[in-house]
C-alpha cells in the first residue's frame, strides 16, 4: 500500500507543480508532498502493527500481486525508513529550491517516486520486482542528482551515477536471468512443479524451493555455476546500490555534486531499497545449506573491507560531503555485519533467536542511521547558502558554535550519533548490531567494526572539536536562516536522542540476558523456522 | 522425467555458432575476392559518396534544435501507450469468460491514467510548442 501512497501523491504534486511557478505554489506543492509521504509511513506503520515496535520477520506474512510482492513486518520497516527518508528531504528542500529558482513539483514528485521505488523492493518477492523497483528508485535518482543543470559538479554526478548505474543494473539483470534459466532447470530435472500462488521462476520462494528441496540430487542448484554466477552478478548489483566497497568508487563524487536534499535522500532511500532486496536474496541464498559457506565468506570480506575503507578514507576527506559520503560506506559495512549475521558462522542451522536479533538490529539500524545521516545533510542545507557561498570545506564549519549555536549543537548530536557515542542512538544500533553479530560467532568481525568505529571517532569529533572550539574567520554570517531544514534537523535530532531510550521488545530482553544472565537459565534447543 | 544439463543446454547453441563461423567466412571471403578479382577503373563521378542527389555540403555533423529529440521522445512514448493497448484489446473479450472484465478494465484504466498525467504534465510544460 505505502508505495501507491507515495505514486499517487507524486502524480498530484507534479500536476500541481506543473502551473505558472509562484512562492505559494511551492508551498502547496511541499505540503502535499510531505504529508504524502507522511502517510505513506503511516500505512506502514499501521501495517507493522501498533504496539509493537520492530518485531521481526517472523510475524505474518501475506503474498500479493501472484506472489510477486509480500507483505511483512521487514518490509514495513523498510517502508517506515523510506518514508522518514521522504519526509525529512522534502521538508529541507523549500529554500535550497527557492533560491535557485527550481521548479519543486518535478523535484519532489521525483523523490516521491524515487521513494516508492525503495518500497516496492522493500516489498519484492520476485526478481522480476527486485529489479523494477530498483529502476523506479534509481532512474528517478539520476535526474535529481543532475537537478542544478547549470552547476557542472552535478551534472558531473548525474552522469557518473548513470552510467555506473546502467552498468550494474545489467548485471543484476543478468544475474536474475541465469537464476531463472538454473532454477527452472533443476525444478525441471526434480520432476518438481510450480507452486500455484508462484508460478515463476524468478519467485524467491521457489528458488528457495529449488535449492532446498531434495529431490534434486541429480541436478543440485546449490553447486549448479549457473547459478552461482547468477547470484553473485546479483550481489554485485545489489553492492553498487548500497555502495558497498569495490562498488563504492562512485559514492563520493555523486554525492558531493548533488543538490544537498537529493544526496541527503539517495544515502538513506538507496541504501534502504538494496539492503531490504539484499536481505530477501540472502535469505534465500541459505536454503543451500552447507552449500550457503562461500557467500557467507564473500559477504564477510566484502563487510570487513566496506567497514575498513570507508573509515580510513574517510578521515582525509575536507569536504564534508565526502566525509559523510565515506562515512555512509563504513555505515553501509556495519549493516552488512547484521545481514551476515542472520545465519550462524559455523554454518549450522539458526536459531529463531540469532535470526531474530540480526534482522531486528539492521532494521533498527537502519532507521537510525536514515535518522543522524539525514539530519546531518539538513543541517547543511538549513546553513546553506550565505553571502553567495555555501557551506563545502569541513574548515568553513569552524567557529560555528559562536555564530549558529542551535544549528551547531543539532550537528553535534547527529556526529556524535553517527560516531556511535552513548546518548545517542547511534550506539544502540552499533551495539544491537555487533551483538547479533558475536552471537552469530562472527567474533573476529565484529572485533573489527569495533576498532574501524574507533576510527571514525576521530573525523567525526574532528568536526565537532572544530565548531567548538576553534574561532572561523570565514565570512559567514550569524544569520540564523529559517526554514524547513531547520525542521527537519530538529526532528531528526529529537529522534535520534529518542530511538535510543525506546526498548526494543525482542532485543532488551536478550541484552539484560547477556549482560545479567539469570540463575538456572538452560539454553533452549530451536530450530529454524521456515521462510 | 526430463533429464536436463548444462552440457545439451548449451550443445543445442552449437547450429547457432556454426551459422554464425559461416556467415562471418562467407562474407569475408566475398570481399576479399572482389578485393583482388575485381577490376578497377576510379573516375570522380564514382568516388562521389552518393552518384546522384545534392552534392554535399560541410559535415553532417551539425548541431540542430534540442527540439527535435522531445518531439522523438514524446513519440516514443505515446507510441508505446498504442502498442500496449492493441494487445489488450485484443484479449479483452477473452477475459469475459473468467470474470476478470472489470478487473482488466480497472487495469488499462490505471495505466492510462498514469500515461495521461504524463500527457498533461508535458502539455503545460510547453513540449508540444514548437517556438
Amino acid at each position: 500500500m505505502s508505495p501507491i501512497v507515495l505514486m499517487i501523491t507524486g502524480m498530484i504534486v507534479l500536476l500541481i507543480g506543473v502551473g505558472k511557478p509562484s512562492p505559494e505554489r511551492a508551498r502547496i506543492v511541499t505540503t502535499v508532498a510531505w504529508l504524502g509521504s507522511l502517510g505513506a509511513g503511516m500505512v506502514a506503520a499501521f501495517n507493522l502493527g501498533i504496539g509493537t515496535l520492530l518485531p521481526s520477520v517472523l510475524g505474518e506474512s501475506t503474498l500479493s500481486f501472484g506472489g510477486g510482492m509480500i507483505n511483512d513486518s521487514l518490509g514495513a520497516v523498510f517502508n517506515i525508513v523510506l518514508a522518514v527518508s521522504a519526509f525529512l528531504s522534502v521538508i529541507m528542500s523549500d529554500r535550497f529550491l527557492a533560491e535557485r529558482r527550481l521548479p519543486a513539483g518535478e523535484f519532489f514528485a521525483l523523490m516521491l517516486f524515487s521513494a516508492s521505488g525503495g518500497m516496492i523492493m522493500a516489498q519484492a518477492f520476485d526478481l522480476v520486482n527486485i529489479f523494477v523497483g530498483l529502476e523506479v528508485l534509481s532512474v528517478a535518482l539520476y535526474i535529481l542528482s543532475g537537478f542544478t543543470r547549470r552547476d557542472v559538479r552535478s551534472e558531473e554526478a548525474a552522469v557518473k551515477y548513470f552510467l555506473l548505474g546502467a552498468f550494474t543494473s545489467a548485471f543484476l539483470l543478468f544475474g536474475s536471468a541465469l537464476v531463472y534459466g538454473a532454477a527452472g532447470i533443476t525444478m525441471k530435472a526434480g520432476g518438481t512443479a510450480l507452486l500455484a500462488e508462484t508460478p515463476s521462476y524468478t519467485n524467491l520462494s521457489t528458488i528457495a524451493l529449488a535449492l532446498s528441496s531434495s529431490n534434486n540430487a541429480a541436478f543440485p542448484l546449490a553447486t549448479n555455476p549457473m547459478f552461482v554466477t547468477g547470484a553473485v552478478l546479483i550481489i554485485c548489483g545489489l553492492c553498487f546500490k548500497a555502495s558497498i566497497v569495490p562498488f563504492h568508487s562512485y559514492a563520493p563524487d555523486v554525492y558531493e555534486g548533488a543538490p544537498v536534499p537529493v544526496t541527503a535522500f539517495m544515502s538513506a532511500a538507496a541504501k534502504a531499497g538494496a539492503f531490504a532486496a539484499f536481505l530477501r536474496f540472502y535469505l534465500v541464498l541459505l536454503d543451500g545449506g552447507q552449500n550457503a559457506g562461500p557467500y557467507r565468506t564473500l559477504l564477510w570480506g566484502l563487510a570487513a573491507a566496506t567497514i575498513l575503507v570507508g573509515n580510513i578514507l574517510a578521515v582525509r576527506q575536507t569536504t564534508i560531503k565526502r566525509m559523510l559520503a565515506y562515512s555512509s560506506i563504513a555505515h553501509a559495512g556495519y549493516l552488512l555485519v547484521g545481514l551476515l549475521a542472520m545465519a550462524p558462522a559455523n554454518g549450522k542451522i539458526s536459531g529463531s533467536e540469532v535470526w531474530e536479533l540480526a534482522q531486528t538490529s539492521v532494521g533498527y539500524y537502519l532507521l537510525v542511521y536514515t535518522f543522524m545521516n539525514l539530519g546531518a545533510f539538513a543541517v547543511l542545507a538549513w546553513l546553506g547558502r550565505d553571502r553567495g557561498r555555501e557551506y563545502t570545506q569541513v574548515s568553513d564549519l569552524a567557529g560555528l558554535a559562536k555564530r549558529q549555536p542551535v544549528a551547531a549543537g543539532v550537528m553535534a548530536v547527529f556526529l556524535l550519533s553517527l560516531a556511535g557515542i552513548p546518548p545517542a542512538a547511534g550506539f544502540f544500533g552499533k551495539l544491537y548490531l555487533f551483538l547479533a553479530a558475536i552471537n552469530a560467532g562472527y567474533v573476529g568481525l565484529a572485533a573489527l567494526g569495533l576498532l574501524a568505529s574507533v576510527i571514525g571517532a576521530v573525523y567525526y569529533l574532528n568536526v565537532i572539536v572544530s565548531m567548538f572550539f576553534r574561532d572561523g574567520e570565514n565570512g559567514f554570517s550569524s544569520a540564523n536562516a529559517r526554514g524547513g531544514a531547520m525542521w527537519a534537523a530538529i526532528i531528526a535530532a529529537v529522534a535520534t536522542l529518542l530511538l535510543g531510550l525506546i526498548p526494543l521488545p525482542n532485543i532488551t530482553p536478550k541484552l539484560q540476558q547477556k549482560i545479567a544472565p539469570p540463575k538456572n537459565a538452560k539454553p533452549k534447543p530451536s530450530i529454524r523456522p521456515g521462510t | 522425467m526430463e533429464t536436463v544439463t548444462v552440457n545439451s543446454l548449451l550443445s543445442s547453441y552449437i547450429p547457432v555458432l556454426v551459422m554464425g563461423l559461416v556467415a562471418v567466412g562467407v562474407s569475408a571471403a566475398l570481399v576479399f575476392l572482389s578485393f583482388v578479382l575485381g577490376p578497377r577503373r576510379p573516375s570522380p563521378q564514382k568516388d562521389a559518396p552518393y552518384e546522384c542527389g545534392m552534392t554535399p555540403i560541410g559535415s553532417a555533423r551539425e548541431r540542430f534544435p534540442i527540439k527535435f529529440y522531445l518531439v522523438a521522445m514524446l513519440f516514443i512514448i505515446f507510441d508505446i501507450e498504442t502498442v500496449f493497448l492493441y494487445p489488450w484489446a485484443a484479449t479483452y473479450r477473452g477475459s469475459a469468460g473468467n470474470g476478470m472484465m472489470l478487473f482488466n478494465l480497472a487495469e488499462m484504466a490505471t495505466f492510462i491514467v498514469i500515461l495521461f498525467v504524463g500527457y498533461i504534465y508535458v502539455w503545460k510544460r510547453g513540449a508540444f510548442e514548437w517556438e
